[in-house]
């Protein structure tokens, strides 16, 4: 390659930095991580087993619940707003139109009866394919709710109907009829 | 900690790949938010590894066509308008595969020996150099 077209190579992508805003995202994010995650180095490893054990077993404890984890998706995906494959009020042509879905979707009695069913998408949920739909209410502010299939994993953490509030998103998690629901809104 | 130079670097090489900002940003996020899962002794691999998982997994869904939608169909970007925008290099590397853009950046940007390509991409060191060969024939021809 010509040094002229290298370095113009090197140019173009040194001019492509994330923003402050977005650096900050990722920071945070970390800080998180770092608050009950303690990082492992290669000197840890070589000092002995013995430490590395116990190292794994403090990882263990303080890793972070599932259910923040969930809470944290949700979120994220609310925030992104990403479009419906599929517009309906009906759950019924939502399942036909997600139909690789492993589980019906479904209305679900603590869905609040003031927002209604707009469009769905598949998304997942920890790596497993999720219906992510969309509500509105009659101001027509976005709900995204979340459905997906249990496993023992997830029955076990999500424990009985949970708000959690990050940053200015509210999700709130229950379960029911073999699925777990995690509904996110903006406060 | 993953460092905002290191952050950096991660997100260059995401665009290396996908070429858009917006689809870089989300794959250097997911990579650092699902990093929190593990403990890791070799950070910049890892993140390159789940970067570049990510985005060929994505275009493997587009291919099958399961979760194609506007967004996605909007994101393309236009050569035509990228040549009337006179960015003569990112019109280059337009005319590139991802799999070029992701040699070229490593091996020129980052440095990285055909070698360390290969453990990072899977890619056979052969395969590497004619890759980079063939991209610096098609950069050429387009000039």
């Amino acid at each position: 390659m010509s040094d002229d077209l290298e370095n113009r190579l090197k140019d173009h992508y040194a001019s492509k930095n994330l923003s402050s805003d977005k650096i900050q995202k990722l920071m945070d994010i970390q800080e998180a991580k770092t608050v009950s995650f303690p990082s492992l180095n290669l000197k840890a490893l070589s000092a002995s087993l013995v430490t590395t054990c116990l190292i794994l077993v403090a990882v263990n404890f303080f890793s972070t619940p599932v259910i923040q984890k969930i809470a944290q998706q949700v979120r994220y995906n609310h925030l992104k707003n990403m479009p419906a494959e599929v517009l309906s009020k009906d759950y019924n042509v939502i399942n036909a139109a997600l139909d690789r879905l492993d589980f019906t979707a479904m209305a679900d009695s603590q869905i609040p009866t003031s927002i209604a069913l707009a469009g769905g998408r598949y998304c997942s949920i920890e790596g497993k394919i999720a219906a992510q739909l969309h509500y509105m209410d009659k101001n027509n502010k976005r709900y995204t709710l979340y459905q997906f299939k249990l496993n023992d994993e997830l029955n076990g953490a999500i424990k009985s109907k949970t708000s959690i509030v990050l940053d200015s998103t509210e999700v709130v998690i229950w379960k029911a009829d073999g699925l777990g629901f995690a509904l996110a809104t903006s406060r | 900690m993953i460092k905002e130079d290191e952050l950096n670097k991660l997100f260059k090489y995401a665009l290396s790949l996908c070429r858009q900002e917006e689809q870089a940003w989300d794959l250097v996020h997911d990579a650092v938010l699902n990093s929190r899962k593990y403990i890791l002794i070799n950070k910049e691999a890892y993140l390159k590894r789940m970067v570049r998982n990510a985005f060929y997994d994505e275009l493997k869904r587009r291919a099958r066509n399961i979760d194609f939608n506007e967004e996605l169909a909007t994101n393309q970007l236009n050569i035509e308008e990228e040549m009337q925008n006179k960015n003569e290099i990112n019109f280059l590397l337009s005319k590139l595969s991802s799999e070029e853009r992701e040699i070229l950046f490593l091996h020129y940007v980052e440095g990285y020996s055909y070698k360390e390509i290969s453990k990072l991409s899977g890619m056979k060191v052969g395969t590497i150099m004619s890759k980079l060969s063939r991209s610096k024939d098609k950069m050429r021809e387009a000039k």
